[in-house]
């Protein structure tokens, strides 16, 4: 059994349920972890990181999500995407989601531009922890929105899972290997890491906190699963990675 | 500047060489006409200045940031456009640490080009911007600036962040060698877009306002430069410094209206681009102090 913890879906035509569900079969990935996309165009991710162009950030394509999650759904996941600038209706938003199915929430820093420390992601990371879904951020160079402030809200919200996203900031995020060692609460999700940050994050804080992604579409699922398998490591820690960590977070078999 | 302009010096005249200067400059090198309407004297009002500029025809003005900001605060309660009243080809802003975004609201707000002068009381001009708006050239027939680690005092490359320091090379009253000027700044040895091939000034605040938050140093140059860049955020602000968070107290942008939460909004905006904790206050107005603006305070 593989899952994939980690593909977006939006509405374009680059990065297709269809291109997706070829690209799985290709790698031997049986499930998926959805999360919405397109909000930025990943063909020109760069010109975003550095604030160049401006995201598409107040079309959320969650329905898409959601229309897929209902017709297949021992094929896929999803995890809900909303904007914590919306204060009380971001927080209403994500509850309503978790009630129609989803199985997360998904933050998007880049996109939305806020802070992990303000009053609403903490009240959605508490919800998180309320309805025992995992919370979900990737992590920027931005101070507000750091690998450092992610660990911050683990260890305000115990009872909450967090998964930072493509292994932390850079290409060898040691701080988030260790924080991820540190506290049980928190997790790491493989895609865009580099061989080496995963190698030495597996040494850091052991396959148990590593969650395998590929980053669909900015990346393909069979080359992200190369990285991984390439990493030697015991079966049972392939278990871990692949499929049994997510499982355990979204309580499903 | 040309002998056709007519200058607005928007800066003091009294216990500064500043306004002074900058009359002499544009009267004797340029022969140009010049309003000496001051900044804060006796008789210098802002909205006599305003007057003056509207009835004179004004085109250049030099003044400080918080000052032009004042100036069209008053224009603007007393009914006087000023787009259209005063025809601004340049605002050139001195005397306060200016960020970039800063400056841009304030071309948007005149519709003029506004461009940076750097200098001080004791060593005179020390940097100006070309049309290129990204760092200063030095007057390097006057002066010869060098940048040093303000802790071990040696002298640091091209690109690294250090202090400023300055040896003027035609005062003979007061000569002044290797003077520290507590400013921050790098140099950068590139050829300027506008042709001149001379080692370039960037400014990155002062030493003395640095802020210190839970053992975590932050440069107000940069925190103005992302609030500045919030689109909620109006013209003027100033900081509170509290032992764990800065407190920023802000107008709204003429563009924004106010609901409950905005200052959440603001808040958590700022942190995700500087990483400063911080709480938002906004009121209506941030009254003039009639001084050189104090931006950070120190509360605690
Ligand atoms: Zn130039």
């Amino acid at each position: 059994m593989i899952i994939d913890g980690h593909v977006h879906m939006g509405k374009g035509d680059f990065g297709t349920l269809d291109e997706l569900k070829q690209d799985m079969q290709k790698a031997g990935i049986d499930k998926a972890v959805l999360v919405p996309g397109g909000m930025i165009d990943v063909r020109r991710m760069t010109r975003y990181i550095t604030g160049v162009e401006k995201p598409k950030g107040d079309d959320i394509p969650n329905d898409v999500i959601e229309h897929i999650i209902h017709s297949e759904p021992d094929k896929f996941y999803g995890f809900y995407c909303v904007n914590p600038h919306k204060r009380r209706e971001a927080v209403i938003d994500l509850e309503n989601g978790i009630q129609k199915g989803f199985k997360g929430l998904k933050l998007a820093p880049i996109v939305h531009g806020f802070s992990l420390a303000s009053k609403t992601v903490m009240e959605l990371a508490d919800l998180c922890g309320q309805y025992n879904v995992p919370f979900y951020s990737h992590v920027l160079f931005s101070p507000g929105a750091s690998t450092k402030k992610m660990a911050a809200l683990a260890k305000e919200f115990p009872n909450t899972n967090f998964i930072i996203g493509h292994m932390g900031f850079g290409p060898a995020d040691v701080d988030a290997m260790e924080y991820a060692a540190m506290y049980d609460n928190l997790y790491l999700e493989t895609s865009q890491g580099s061989f080496a940050g995963i190698k030495t994050a597996l040494e850091t804080c052991g396959s148990s906190k590593l969650i395998f992604g590929s980053e669909f579409p900015l990346y393909k699922p069979i080359s992200s699963l190369m990285t991984i398998r390439e990493l030697n490591c015991k079966e049972s820690d392939f278990d871990n990675i692949l499929y049994k960590n997510i499982q355990y977070l979204l309580n499903v078999k | 500047m040309k002998s056709t302009d007519v200058v607005a010096i928007a800066l003091p005249y009294e216990m500064s060489s500043a306004g002074q200067a900058f009359q002499r400059v544009a009267q004797l090198c340029f022969g140009a006409a010049v309003l000496p309407v001051g900044k804060g004297g006796a008789y210098s009002e802002p909205c006599k200045t305003i007057k003056m500029m509207c009835d004179l025809g004004c085109n250049v003005i030099f003044t400080s940031p918080s000052y032009i900001v004042e100036l069209m605060k008053v224009a603007k309660r007393d009914g006087i456009d000023i787009t259209e009243k005063i025809h601004l080809d340049m605002i050139w802003l001195t005397g306060e640490g200016c960020s970039d975004a800063f400056r841009k609201k304030i071309k948007k707000m005149w519709g003029c080009d506004a461009r940076f002068y750097y200098g001080s009381l004791e060593c005179g001009a020390l940097g100006i911007e070309c049309e290129a708006g990204c760092g200063y050239h030095i007057p390097i027939s006057h002066v010869y600036v060098e940048i040093i680690d303000p802790d071990t005092k040696e002298k640091l490359e091209d690109g690294e962040i250090g202090e400023i320091v300055v040896t003027t090379l035609l005062k003979e009253g007061t000569p002044l060698i290797r003077y520290r000027t507590q400013d921050l700044g790098y140099m950068e040895r590139m050829e300027c877009e506008c042709g001149i091939e001379l080692p370039k000034l960037y400014l990155r605040g002062r030493r003395a306002d640095q802020i210190y938050i839970a053992g975590e140093e932050y440069a107000p140059f940069y925190v103005e430069e992302m609030l500045m860049r919030i689109e909620e955020v109006g013209e003027n602000y100033y900081m509170n410094v509290h032992e764990d968070h800065v407190e920023v107290v802000i107008e709204l942008s003429a563009e924004t209206k106010y609901y409950e939460g905005i200052e959440e909004i603001i808040s958590s905006k700022l942190e995700f681009s500087c990483g400063i904790p911080n709480n938002i206050v906004v009121v209506d107005e941030i009254p003039y102090s009639g001084k050189k603006m104090k931006r950070v305070n120190y509360v605690y």
